[in-house]
């Protein structure tokens, strides 16, 4: 390590602890990475420097004093731009929301500054966070490769080193998808584990928030401290929070791994299918079982998805729509238009239907303990790419490809775990995706660490 | 309900966009004719879920603490 910012969090929060890093140097080396690199890659909406480093040299104060806060505290944080940050703007990179200054902080805002994070910046969302591409950003292992979205921005900005932790949000796998395409981990947790009070709403009934970070026991460290019960978020349960990082050293010993023999590996690139099942090997190697199993309903992922999502984001923009439509990029307001349209019984069958594909996954859970497939089918598309290839010949619309493996998750409300597992041919990252039973993201993470620890994917910076 | 039942024309589109207060360009209106169409050729899929008295999954929790 030469450089301060190339620390995950659990590195530099140690060194900080133990007072051999100072949270000023380390804001400042983080600062002078995204001055060195985001005008190539475009990762932040906007820079909050100034207050960063005046968070910074108060972080240390207090730590000097004997005021350590734990593992979070002096931490450069980017809070994708959905979420509520008082006094800096939150525009959900839209110019329908420009100027849009918060004087309150969102539930996970709020709960990581009191930790001790320290706002760097806010990082660019696909447009209200429609859309896997994220089209101000570029990915930093390939300038010429979309980030994926809609968490693009945190992705790219986690995998370039210009910050060690981006939040981000995952409606359709937007937390997921910028993690394997940028190599980073993603963790989606279970629907109603943290709170949205404060972040710009995509979907209501499909909305989940979560970090994107270098490593497992960096996720852990920051899902430990925006998980739990809100009054605000209706979504929220009551369900203990434990300490995710307990039991990542536990190993995988007995773990059933479920290897879904339909759906999650069909069409997927013959590098990618690869690296995911090498990596169920090294699991294996590591006493886990892997069993055979056949996900249900899968036929109508994507179906159920845009039945609920898109008449749910057309209520929450019917006032913008209507009153600053011709600010909106085209794509976005298309969508919204087009779900304007959905019926409301069509998007009542899609809360049925998802219905049964919960308890049709619940009962698939009963065999397995994970399942494990490809976050997303190939590597990162390039930037104006609306179609792939498919290995057999024919093709599918990008946004499906970034898509349907991660919207099961969505509908099922299922934690998931992205985790680097390769480098392509092209230099380009490859994931692997863990889904697990609801609130139990600590066996995604132990699974994750165990994986982690016997393997050199995990923790790479993109060679920017 | 197939895909062919529920195919929605410009004229269409316009009508109801009306009814809805969503003011359309002629361009829009035809694009979004066809972008309803291919979306309710998708959505139709569902139909064939058998689906009986099977509650949708809602996510309200009435508690108040």
């Amino acid at each position: 390590m030469s450089e301060a910012y190339e620390l995950g969090l659990a590195e530099a929060s140690a060194a900080i602890a133990a007072k051999q890093l100072s949270p000023v140097e380390l804001m400042q080396s983080v600062l002078a990475r995204i001055a060195a690199v985001d005008d190539k890659i475009g990762a932040f909406r906007t820079v909050t420097a100034e207050s960063a480093l005046a968070a910074a040299a108060i972080a240390e104060t207090e730590i000097t004093a004997g005021g350590y806060r734990g593992p979070l505290h002096g931490i450069p944080l980017g809070m994708k731009d959905l979420y509520d940050t008082a006094g800096v703007a939150n525009e959900g990179s839209s110019a329908v929301r420009a100027g849009n200054v918060p004087s309150t902080d969102s539930a996970a805002m709020a709960s990581l500054a009191a930790a001790g994070m320290i706002l760097v910046g806010k990082t660019e969302t696909h447009e209200f966070a429609f859309g896997g591409i994220t089209p101000t950003t570029r990915n930093p292992w390939r300038l010429e490769h979309i980030p994926g979205g809609s968490s693009g921005g945190s992705g790219a900005a986690v995998a370039a080193g210009m910050c060690l932790v981006g939040m981000g949000s995952d409606t359709g796998g937007s937390i997921r998808i910028p993690a394997a395409l940028c190599g980073t981990v993603g963790l989606k947790p279970t629907y109603g584990r943290a709170s949205r009070r404060g972040v710009m709403s995509l979907s209501w009934s499909l909305d989940h928030i979560g970090p994107l970070t270098r490593n497992v026991l960096d996720a852990a460290l920051v899902m430990g401290a925006i998980a739990g019960y809100d009054r605000a978020d209706p979504a929220t349960v009551q369900f203990p929070v434990p300490d995710y990082t307990a039991g990542l050293q536990s190993g995988v010993a007995g773990l059933r791994v479920g290897m879904p023999t339909s759906y999650f590996f069909d069409d997927a690139d013959p590098e990618t299918e690869a690296a995911v099942r090498a990596a169920a090997a090294t699991l294996e190697g590591l006493g886990a079982v892997l069993v055979d199993v056949a996900p249900p309903m899968t036929d109508s992922m994507l179906a159920c998805l845009w039945g609920i999502c898109l008449p749910e984001s057309a209520a929450y923009h019917q006032s913008m729509l209507r009153e600053r439509g011709h600010l909106y990029t085209d794509q976005v307001r298309s969508i919204l238009e087009v779900g304007e349209f959905i019926h409301a019984t069509d998007y009542i069958r899609a809360l049925r239907v998802r219905t049964l594909i919960q308890q049709s996954w619940a009962e698939m859970f009963t065999g397995i303990d994970v399942l494990l497939t490809p976050t997303v089918p190939g590597p990162a598309p390039l930037v104006d790419q609306s179609v792939r290839q498919l290995p057999g010949g024919g093709e599918e619309a990008v946004m499906t490809m970034l898509v349907r493996l991660c919207a099961p998750a969505n509908l099922t409300g299922l934690p998931s775990i992205a985790l680097p597992c390769g480098i392509s041919s092209t230099g380009l990252p490859i994931g692997l995706q863990l889904m697990g039973r609801p609130f139990d993201e600590a066996t995604l993470l132990r699974a994750g660490a165990a994986y982690e620890a016997s393997t050199e994917h995990v923790g790479l910076l993109a060679p920017i | 309900m197939t895909a062919s039942e529920r195919r929605y024309s410009p004229e269409t589109v316009t009508a109801v966009a009306e009814l809805f207060n969503l003011r359309l360009s002629p361009e829009r209106v035809a694009l979004l004719a066809m972008e309803i169409t291919e979306m309710y050729a998708e959505m139709d899929q569902l139909a064939s879920v058998p689906l009986g008295d099977v509650p949708p999954a809602t996510a309200f929790d009435a508690r108040w603490e």
